[in-house]
C-alpha cells in the first residue's frame, strides 16, 4: 500500500559512490615492502571486510537519505458523520413581516400572526435540536453579511445567536450576492469531513451581477456545497417556483435567483415555506438529506524515512570510527 | 642526509685476483711486491736490483738468479644496488639511505686502497641512467650515494631478478668483489643461476631491512598494509600469535636467503639497524681468510 517514493530521485544517481570503499585503494593500507612474510590473519581480514561493508553502507545510506525516501501518500477511507451547514439567514426588514397564509375560511380562528423571521428561527432551532452533531455556521445578512458563528457544534451558542435575530428590525435593503459569498467563504480552508450545505433562508431574491454569479458558482463547486433555498413566501402574490420555467430573464428577482441556482451545477433544492408546518417540513427534509454518513477519502501524507537513514548512517560511522581508532597509522 | 664524517671499512679478498694494476690486494701477477714466488735467470729478468746473491752462489749452474715476487694488485669492486620502491621504506631512515651510506663508505675505502668502483643499480629494469662505470678516486662514494638517493623508481613494479641478471652480465669477468645491496624482496629461486657469471668474484650480499618491517608493532591493533611494489594487501589483528608468526616468517626468510648464498660459501651481511662500517670490517675479518 505504501510504496517508496523519493523527494529527489535524481540523487540516487550518486548511489554507485557506495562502491568506492570496495575498490582497493592505495591509501587504504600502509605501504609495506614485503607482505609475503606477514601472516594471513582471519580476524584482520574480517575487520577489514566489516570496515569496507560499513563504509559502503554509510555512503549508500547517506545518498538514499539525501534523496529523501518517503512512503507514498496513502489514501484512507473515512466515514464522516454530521454535516456542515452554513445557515444564511435574511435579516432584513421584510423578514419581520407576517408570513403568507391561505385565506381563512369563516370557521377558522384567526390565529396569532407569526413573523417570517420567527418562523425561520423556530425551524432552525428545531434542526439544531435534532442534529446536535452537525456543525453549523450562522451568517445573517441584510446590507452586509454578518458572521455570527463560525462552524461549531455548540448548540446553546447557536440558539442564542438565533434568538438574537428577533431583536430589533433590520434595514430594508438586502445584498444577497455578498451574503452568499460570505456564507461560502465559511467553508474555505476547512478539511472536507462531512457533507456541506448552504442553507439560505430568505423571503426575496436578488439581482446578481455576472462577476458575483461566477464567484458563487466557483465557490459552491470548489467546496462541494449543496444549496438549499428556503423561500419564505412574502404574500399572496409571491411567485410560485413550481410554476416557473427556465426563463432567466424573468422580472421577478426570486425567480431569477431560483433559475440561477438551478443552473449552477451543484445540488440545489428549493423549499417554499409559507407556514410553520411547511417550514418545519423543509428543514426536516434538509436534515434527512444531509444526515447521511459520508464516506470520504483522506490523504495521509507520506512518511519521511530520511531521518532514520541518517541515524543509521551515524551509527555505522561510529563503528567505522571505532575501527579507525584501533587501526595503526604508522609502522 | 649523509654523515659528513665518512665511515671507512676494510675488505679483503680470499685468493689472488687476476688484476695487474698495482694496488692493495694479493694477485697472481708478478712484479714489485713482497711475496716471493721463484727465482729466474738474470738474463731472463734483467733487473740487477733483485739479484739474490745467496741463491746464485748455491746454484749449480752458476747462473745469476733474480728473485721474482708477486705484485699486490688493485681490484675492481662493483656494487649492484636495488633502487626499487620497497627500498624506499623505512621508519626513521629509509633503506635507500642506508645503501647510500654504504656506498659512501665504499667509495672512501676503495679510493684509499686504490681500487676502482662501479655502480650498477636496478629496479624492475637495469637502471642505465644511474649506472656508473668503473672509476678511481676517493670522492666517488659521494657521487654514487647522491645518484641513488635522487633516483625515482621506473615503475610501481618491484625489483626484478631479470634486471639483476642484466646487471650481473654487465660486470661479469671484470669485477673481483661484488656487493649486492638489496632487501631481497623478490623471488630467490633463480638467484643461484643468475649469480653464476660472478664465479670469479667474491659476492657479498648486503641485506638491508628496516626495523619496522621485521619487528611487529606492539598492542592489539588493526594493521592494514599494502605491498609497496605490485599488488596485494594484508589486514592483521595484531595478537601475540600473529606477532610470533610474523617474527618466525622473517627468520624463515633470513634462512632462505642464507641458504641461497651458502652454496657460494658466502654469508649475507645483515643490516637492520643502520649501516655500521665497523661491523662490515669485522664481517670481512671474521668470514674471509
Amino acid at each position: 500500500m505504501a510504496a517508496l517514493e523519493f523527494f529527489q530521485p535524481w540523487l540516487l544517481l550518486l548511489l554507485p559512490l557506495a562502491l568506492l570503499p570496495l575498490i582497493p585503494n592505495r591509501r587504504d593500507g600502509l605501504p609495506f615492502p614485503w607482505i609475503n612474510w606477514l601472516p594471513v590473519d582471519v580476524t584482520g581480514q574480517r575487520l577489514h571486510r566489516l570496515w569496507q561493508g560499513l563504509a559502503a553502507l554509510t555512503i549508500a545510506l547517506l545518498v538514499v537519505a539525501l534523496a529523501g525516501p518517503k512512503s507514498s501518500e496513502s489514501v484512507i477511507e473515512r466515514i464522516g458523520r454530521g454535516a456542515e451547514i452554513s445557515i444564511l439567514l435574511d435579516r432584513s426588514a421584510s423578514m419581520d413581516g407576517e408570513i403568507r397564509r391561505p385565506i381563512l375560511r369563516d370557521y377558522q380562528l384567526n390565529a396569532e400572526q407569526e413573523t417570517k423571521n420567527g418562523l425561520a428561527r423556530d425551524a432552525l432551532s428545531w434542526l439544531l435540536e435534532q442534529r446536535p452533531e452537525n456543525r453549523y455556521a450562522l451568517t445573517l445578512f441584510n446590507v452586509v453579511p454578518m458572521r455570527i458563528a463560525e462552524f461549531t457544534d455548540d448548540t446553546e451558542f447557536l440558539n442564542a445567536a438565533l434568538d438574537a435575530t428577533s431583536i430589533g428590525r433590520g434595514p430594508k435593503e438586502t445584498n444577497m450576492g455578498i451574503a452568499l459569498l460570505a456564507a461560502i467563504d465559511a467553508f474555505n480552508q476547512r478539511p472536507y469531513t462531512g457533507s456541506r450545505a448552504l442553507l439560505l433562508v430568505s423571503d426575496g431574491g436578488a439581482k446578481l451581477d455576472e462577476a458575483t454569479r461566477k464567484k458563487i458558482q466557483e465557490g459552491l463547486v470548489k467546496n462541494q456545497i449543496s444549496l438549499y433555498f428556503i423561500y419564505v413566501q412574502s404574500g399572496i402574490n409571491a411567485p410560485d417556483f413550481e410554476l416557473v420555467g427556465t426563463d432567466a430573464t424573468s422580472l421577478a428577482e426570486e425567480i431569477e435567483l431560483h433559475i440561477f441556482f438551478k443552473n449552477l451545477g451543484t445540488q440545489y433544492q428549493v423549499f417554499q415555506a409559507d407556514d410553520v408546518a411547511s417550514m418545519g417540513e423543509a428543514v426536516s427534509t434538509i436534515d434527512s438529506l444531509e444526515n447521511l454518513p459520508l464516506t470520504y477519502y483522506e490523504k495521509i501524507p507520506g512518511m519521511d524515512y530520511s531521518r532514520l537513514l541518517f541515524i543509521g548512517a551515524l551509527l555505522s560511522c561510529l563503528v567505522l570510527a571505532l575501527i579507525a581508532v584501533t587501526r595503526l597509522e604508522a609502522l | 642526509m649523509i654523515n659528513t664524517a665518512t665511515a671507512e671499512f676494510v675488505y679483503r679478498l680470499p685468493g689472488n685476483s687476476p688484476s695487474t694494476r698495482p694496488g692493495a690486494h694479493s694477485s697472481s701477477s708478478r712484479g714489485a711486491g713482497m711475496n716471493f714466488v721463484s727465482h729466474a735467470k738474470l738474463t731472463d729478468q734483467p733487473d740487477p736490483r733483485r739479484l739474490d746473491l745467496r741463491a746464485s752462489i748455491s746454484n749449480i749452474q752458476k747462473d745469476w738468479l733474480v728473485r721474482i715476487n708477486k705484485q699486490r694488485a688493485a681490484i675492481m669492486v662493483s656494487s649492484i644496488v636495488d633502487v626499487s620502491p620497497s627500498m624506499r621504506f623505512g621508519s626513521q631512515q629509509n633503506k635507500l639511505q642506508v645503501a647510500a651510506e654504504f656506498l659512501q663508505a665504499l667509495g672512501f675505502s676503495a679510493g684509499g686502497l686504490g681500487d676502482s668502483v662501479s655502480l650498477v643499480p636496478f629496479d624492475s629494469v637495469k637502471r642505465e641512467d644511474l649506472t656508473m662505470p668503473t672509476r678511481f678516486g676517493r670522492g666517488i662514494g659521494q657521487t654514487m650515494s647522491e645518484m641513488i638517493l635522487s633516483s625515482k623508481p621506473t615503475s610501481d613494479a618491484g625489483a626484478s631478478v631479470d634486471a639483476l641478471a642484466r646487471c650481473v652480465e654487465s660486470i661479469a669477468g671484470k669485477t673481483s668483489l661484488t656487493f649486492i645491496v638489496s632487501d631481497f624482496h623478490w623471488p630467490l629461486e633463480k638467484l643461484d643461476r643468475i649469480l653464476e657469471p660472478l664465479s670469479g668474484s667474491l659476492v657479498v650480499p648486503l641485506v638491508i631491512w628496516d626495523r619496522a618491517e621485521i619487528t611487529p608493532p606492539e598492542g592489539n591493533r588493526l594493521l592494514s598494509v599494502r605491498q609497496m611494489a605490485g599488488k596485494g594487501s594484508r589486514h592483521l589483528w595484531l595478537t601475540p600469535s600473529v606477532r610470533r608468526q610474523w617474527i618466525d616468517n622473517v627468520s624463515d626468510r633470513q634462512q632462505e636467503i642464507a641458504d641461497v648464498f651458502s652454496s657460494k660459501d658466502v654469508k649475507p651481511f645483515w643490516i637492520t639497524n643502520g649501516f655500521d662500517a665497523e661491523l662490515l670490517s669485522r664481517y670481512f675479518m671474521e668470514t674471509r681468510v
